[in-house]
Protein backbone atom coordinates (compact mmCIF):
# COMPACT_ATOMS: atom_id res chain seq x y z
CA UNK A 1 0.00 0.00 0.00
CA UNK A 2 2.80 2.32 0.98
CA UNK A 3 4.57 1.64 -1.84
CA UNK A 4 1.84 1.96 -4.43
CA UNK A 5 0.90 5.63 -3.03
CA UNK A 6 5.00 6.27 -3.70
CA UNK A 7 4.59 4.92 -6.95
CA UNK A 8 1.29 7.01 -7.93
CA UNK A 9 3.14 9.74 -6.99
CA UNK A 10 6.46 9.45 -8.98
CA UNK A 11 4.59 8.14 -12.15
CA UNK A 12 1.86 10.89 -12.17
CA UNK A 13 3.21 14.11 -10.10
CA UNK A 14 0.18 15.47 -9.44
CA UNK A 15 -2.42 15.66 -5.81
CA UNK A 16 -5.91 16.47 -7.06
CA UNK A 17 -5.64 14.49 -10.53
CA UNK A 18 -4.65 11.27 -7.65
CA UNK A 19 -7.25 11.85 -5.63
CA UNK A 20 -9.74 12.35 -8.38
CA UNK A 21 -8.79 9.02 -9.77
CA UNK A 22 -8.82 7.25 -6.68
CA UNK A 23 -12.19 8.69 -5.69
CA UNK A 24 -13.67 7.62 -9.53
CA UNK A 25 -12.00 4.38 -9.19
CA UNK A 26 -13.90 3.58 -5.38
CA UNK A 27 -16.95 4.58 -7.34
CA UNK A 28 -16.35 1.95 -9.58
CA UNK A 29 -16.25 4.20 -12.72
CA UNK A 30 -15.14 2.71 -16.09
CA UNK A 31 -10.93 3.17 -16.40
CA UNK A 32 -11.09 5.57 -19.03
CA UNK A 33 -13.52 7.50 -17.26
CA UNK A 34 -11.20 7.81 -14.41
CA UNK A 35 -8.14 8.57 -17.19
CA UNK A 36 -10.11 11.23 -18.58
CA UNK A 37 -11.04 13.42 -16.02
CA UNK A 38 -7.83 12.45 -14.10
CA UNK A 39 -6.01 14.29 -17.08
CA UNK A 40 -8.82 16.90 -17.05
CA UNK A 41 -7.69 17.79 -13.53
CA UNK A 42 -4.32 18.25 -15.17
CA UNK A 43 -5.22 20.42 -17.79
CA UNK A 44 -4.01 23.91 -15.58
CA UNK A 45 -0.37 22.13 -16.10
CA UNK A 46 -0.39 22.60 -19.27
CA UNK A 47 -1.07 26.47 -18.77
CA UNK A 48 2.10 26.24 -16.08
CA UNK A 49 4.51 24.73 -18.56
CA UNK A 50 3.56 27.59 -21.44
CA UNK A 51 4.09 30.23 -18.78
CA UNK A 52 6.83 29.32 -17.36
CA UNK A 53 8.24 28.17 -21.15
CA UNK A 54 8.62 31.92 -21.56
CA UNK A 55 11.34 31.97 -19.15
CA UNK A 56 13.03 28.71 -19.67
CA UNK A 57 11.77 27.47 -23.28
CA UNK A 58 15.43 27.87 -24.65
CA UNK A 59 16.60 24.84 -22.30
CA UNK A 60 17.73 22.03 -24.38
CA UNK A 61 15.67 18.93 -25.27
CA UNK A 62 16.29 16.64 -21.94
CA UNK A 63 16.24 19.41 -19.59
CA UNK A 64 12.85 20.59 -21.41
CA UNK A 65 11.67 16.42 -20.68
CA UNK A 66 12.44 16.54 -17.13
CA UNK A 67 10.67 20.00 -16.65
CA UNK A 68 7.96 18.64 -18.36
CA UNK A 69 7.50 15.97 -15.93
CA UNK A 70 8.47 17.50 -12.43
CA UNK A 71 6.75 20.55 -12.96
CA UNK A 72 4.25 21.85 -9.67
CA UNK A 73 2.16 24.27 -8.43
CA UNK A 74 4.64 25.12 -6.05
CA UNK A 75 7.84 25.33 -8.03
CA UNK A 76 6.24 26.42 -11.10
CA UNK A 77 4.43 29.34 -8.81
CA UNK A 78 7.40 30.10 -6.65
CA UNK A 79 9.65 30.21 -10.17
CA UNK A 80 7.79 31.89 -12.18
CA UNK A 81 7.02 34.63 -9.85
CA UNK A 82 10.94 34.76 -9.17
CA UNK A 83 11.83 34.95 -13.27
CA UNK A 84 9.24 37.99 -13.51
CA UNK A 85 11.30 40.06 -10.38
CA UNK A 86 14.79 39.24 -11.97
CA UNK A 87 14.64 39.43 -15.38
CA UNK A 88 18.46 39.51 -15.11
CA UNK A 89 18.73 35.96 -14.34
CA UNK A 90 20.61 33.75 -16.58
CA UNK A 91 19.24 30.70 -18.26
CA UNK A 92 20.70 28.44 -16.01
CA UNK A 93 20.31 30.52 -13.40
CA UNK A 94 16.52 30.43 -13.76
CA UNK A 95 16.75 26.47 -13.85
CA UNK A 96 19.01 26.10 -11.12
CA UNK A 97 16.03 28.17 -9.58
CA UNK A 98 13.44 26.32 -10.49
CA UNK A 99 14.96 22.82 -9.97
CA UNK A 100 15.78 23.97 -6.21
CA UNK A 101 11.91 24.43 -5.50
CA UNK A 102 11.03 21.52 -7.29
CA UNK A 103 13.27 18.98 -5.73
CA UNK A 104 12.48 20.80 -2.20
CA UNK A 105 8.89 20.21 -2.64
CA UNK A 106 9.05 17.28 -4.49
CA UNK A 107 11.18 15.23 -1.49
CA UNK A 108 8.72 16.87 0.75
CA UNK A 109 6.14 15.52 -0.60
CA UNK A 110 7.46 11.94 -1.48
CA UNK A 111 8.33 11.24 2.07
CA UNK A 112 5.06 13.06 3.59
CA UNK A 113 3.26 10.07 1.30
CA UNK A 114 4.97 7.51 2.25
CA UNK A 115 4.19 8.55 5.94
CA UNK A 116 0.78 9.30 5.06
CA UNK A 117 0.24 6.09 3.63
CA UNK A 118 1.73 4.51 6.61
CA UNK A 119 -0.54 6.42 9.48
CA UNK A 120 -3.68 7.45 7.03
CA UNK A 121 -6.46 7.72 9.16
CA UNK A 122 -4.91 7.88 12.49
CA UNK A 123 -4.46 11.44 11.72
CA UNK A 124 -7.13 12.84 14.00
CA UNK A 125 -10.03 15.29 12.32
CA UNK A 126 -9.24 17.89 14.64
CA UNK A 127 -5.79 18.74 13.18
CA UNK A 128 -7.95 19.87 9.98
CA UNK A 129 -4.91 19.12 7.37
CA UNK A 130 -7.41 19.36 4.32
CA UNK A 131 -6.92 23.06 4.84
CA UNK A 132 -2.73 22.77 4.72
CA UNK A 133 -3.76 23.10 0.53
CA UNK A 134 -5.94 26.10 0.77
CA UNK A 135 -3.28 28.02 3.31
CA UNK A 136 0.01 26.67 0.66
CA UNK A 137 -1.41 27.99 -2.37
CA UNK A 138 -2.65 30.99 -0.93
CA UNK A 139 0.82 32.04 0.26
CA UNK A 140 1.79 31.32 -2.94
CA UNK A 141 -0.29 33.75 -5.02
CA UNK A 142 -0.91 36.18 -2.68
CA UNK A 143 2.45 37.92 -3.23
CA UNK A 144 1.87 38.13 -6.80
CA UNK A 145 -1.13 40.38 -6.28
CA UNK A 146 0.35 43.56 -6.81
CA UNK A 147 -2.14 45.44 -9.41
CA UNK A 148 -5.91 46.13 -9.86
CA UNK A 149 -5.71 43.75 -13.04
CA UNK A 150 -4.03 41.11 -10.83
CA UNK A 151 -6.64 41.06 -8.31
CA UNK A 152 -9.39 41.06 -10.43
CA UNK A 153 -8.09 37.92 -12.43
CA UNK A 154 -8.14 36.38 -8.89
CA UNK A 155 -11.21 37.49 -7.56
CA UNK A 156 -12.77 36.08 -11.32
CA UNK A 157 -10.47 32.86 -10.66
CA UNK A 158 -11.96 32.58 -6.70
CA UNK A 159 -15.61 33.01 -7.82
CA UNK A 160 -15.80 30.51 -11.28
CA UNK A 161 -15.21 27.19 -9.29
CA UNK A 162 -18.14 28.23 -6.68
CA UNK A 163 -20.84 29.48 -9.05
CA UNK A 164 -20.29 26.08 -10.74
CA UNK A 165 -20.06 23.92 -8.24
CA UNK A 166 -23.76 22.42 -9.52
CA UNK A 167 -22.71 22.17 -12.86
CA UNK A 168 -23.47 18.65 -14.70
CA UNK A 169 -20.32 16.33 -14.28
CA UNK A 170 -18.28 18.84 -12.41
CA UNK A 171 -19.90 15.87 -9.52
CA UNK A 172 -18.66 16.62 -5.89
CA UNK A 173 -15.87 14.60 -6.34
CA UNK A 174 -14.32 15.70 -9.44
CA UNK A 175 -12.50 18.72 -7.96
CA UNK A 176 -9.71 18.75 -5.58
CA UNK A 177 -11.72 18.99 -2.57
CA UNK A 178 -12.39 15.11 -3.01
CA UNK A 179 -8.83 15.02 -0.91
CA UNK A 180 -10.57 14.85 2.09
CA UNK A 181 -13.05 12.26 1.53
CA UNK A 182 -10.37 10.08 -0.54
CA UNK A 183 -8.41 10.02 2.50
CA UNK A 184 -10.93 8.98 4.36
CA UNK A 185 -12.30 6.69 2.23
CA UNK A 186 -9.04 4.50 1.30
CA UNK A 187 -6.53 5.92 3.90
CA UNK A 188 -4.62 7.36 1.34
CA UNK A 189 -2.20 10.28 2.28
CA UNK A 190 -3.01 14.06 1.79
CA UNK A 191 -0.40 15.95 -0.42
CA UNK A 192 0.40 17.90 -3.42
CA UNK B 1 -9.07 -0.30 -1.64
CA UNK B 2 -12.31 -1.99 -3.61
CA UNK B 3 -10.42 -1.48 -7.09
CA UNK B 4 -7.98 -4.63 -8.62
CA UNK B 5 -4.88 -3.80 -8.55
CA UNK B 6 -4.34 -4.28 -12.31
CA UNK B 7 -7.15 -2.17 -12.54
CA UNK B 8 -4.88 0.53 -10.39
CA UNK B 9 -1.51 -0.17 -12.53
CA UNK B 10 -3.47 0.16 -16.01
CA UNK B 11 -4.89 3.94 -14.32
CA UNK B 12 -1.68 5.01 -13.09
CA UNK B 13 0.12 4.15 -16.37
CA UNK B 14 -2.35 5.72 -18.39
CA UNK B 15 -1.93 9.17 -15.91
CA UNK B 16 1.29 9.21 -15.92
CA UNK B 17 1.36 9.00 -19.67
CA UNK B 18 -1.02 11.45 -20.75
CA UNK B 19 0.22 13.46 -17.73
CA UNK B 20 3.50 13.87 -19.39
CA UNK B 21 2.35 14.36 -22.85
CA UNK B 22 0.10 17.00 -21.56
CA UNK B 23 2.84 19.12 -19.97
CA UNK B 24 5.47 18.19 -23.13
CA UNK B 25 3.18 19.48 -25.86
CA UNK B 26 3.37 22.81 -24.79
CA UNK B 27 6.86 23.22 -23.85
CA UNK B 28 7.90 21.21 -27.10
CA UNK B 29 5.80 23.96 -29.19
CA UNK B 30 7.00 27.15 -28.04
CA UNK B 31 10.36 25.50 -27.06
CA UNK B 32 12.96 28.46 -28.47
CA UNK B 33 10.49 30.41 -30.23
CA UNK B 34 9.75 34.10 -28.68
CA UNK B 35 5.78 34.21 -28.31
CA UNK B 36 3.96 37.40 -28.72
CA UNK B 37 4.42 40.28 -26.13
CA UNK B 38 0.60 40.44 -25.58
CA UNK B 39 0.65 36.28 -25.24
CA UNK B 40 3.32 36.56 -22.22
CA UNK B 41 1.18 39.23 -20.77
CA UNK B 42 -1.89 36.93 -21.27
CA UNK B 43 -0.22 34.16 -19.38
CA UNK B 44 1.31 36.64 -16.62
CA UNK B 45 -1.80 36.46 -14.84
CA UNK B 46 -1.50 32.43 -14.81
CA UNK B 47 -0.57 32.17 -10.86
CA UNK B 48 -3.42 34.86 -9.95
CA UNK B 49 -6.32 33.27 -11.43
CA UNK B 50 -5.57 29.57 -11.08
CA UNK B 51 -4.65 29.32 -7.54
CA UNK B 52 -7.96 31.01 -6.07
CA UNK B 53 -9.57 28.78 -8.77
CA UNK B 54 -8.26 25.86 -6.99
CA UNK B 55 -8.68 26.77 -3.31
CA UNK B 56 -12.15 28.76 -3.49
CA UNK B 57 -14.39 25.45 -2.41
CA UNK B 58 -11.46 24.52 0.04
CA UNK B 59 -12.04 27.88 2.06
CA UNK B 60 -15.62 28.63 1.33
CA UNK B 61 -17.35 24.89 0.93
CA UNK B 62 -15.13 23.13 2.65
CA UNK B 63 -15.96 19.11 2.37
CA UNK B 64 -14.98 18.25 6.08
CA UNK B 65 -18.00 20.06 7.10
CA UNK B 66 -19.91 18.57 5.03
CA UNK B 67 -19.85 21.74 2.25
CA UNK B 68 -21.45 24.08 5.60
CA UNK B 69 -18.94 27.63 5.78
CA UNK B 70 -16.34 27.09 8.38
CA UNK B 71 -15.28 30.23 10.25
CA UNK B 72 -12.21 29.10 11.47
CA UNK B 73 -11.20 27.99 8.04
CA UNK B 74 -11.75 31.40 6.60
CA UNK B 75 -10.51 33.21 9.09
CA UNK B 76 -7.56 31.18 8.71
CA UNK B 77 -7.32 32.14 5.06
CA UNK B 78 -8.09 35.59 5.75
CA UNK B 79 -4.87 35.79 8.14
CA UNK B 80 -2.31 33.37 5.43
CA UNK B 81 -3.54 36.69 2.28
CA UNK B 82 -3.05 39.60 4.99
CA UNK B 83 0.35 37.91 5.47
CA UNK B 84 2.03 37.16 2.54
CA UNK B 85 0.54 40.07 0.80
Amino acid sequence: MYLTSVAFLLAVIAGAAQFTALSLMLDQMPIIVVIIVGLTVNLRMALYSTTLATHLGAAPFRTRALLAYSILDHSFALAYTKHQENPEMTLSQKLSFYFGTTGLVGAIWIVGTGIGAWVGTRIPDWLALDFAIPIAFIALAAPALRTVPQVSAALTGLCYPLHSQKSPWSGPDCCIQCSSSARHRTGTPLGG
Amino acid sequence: MSASTPTLWIIIAGLALGSWLLHFSFWGIISNKELPKWAKRHLGYTVVAVMPGIIAPLVFLPRTTNGVFDLLRFVAATITLAIGD
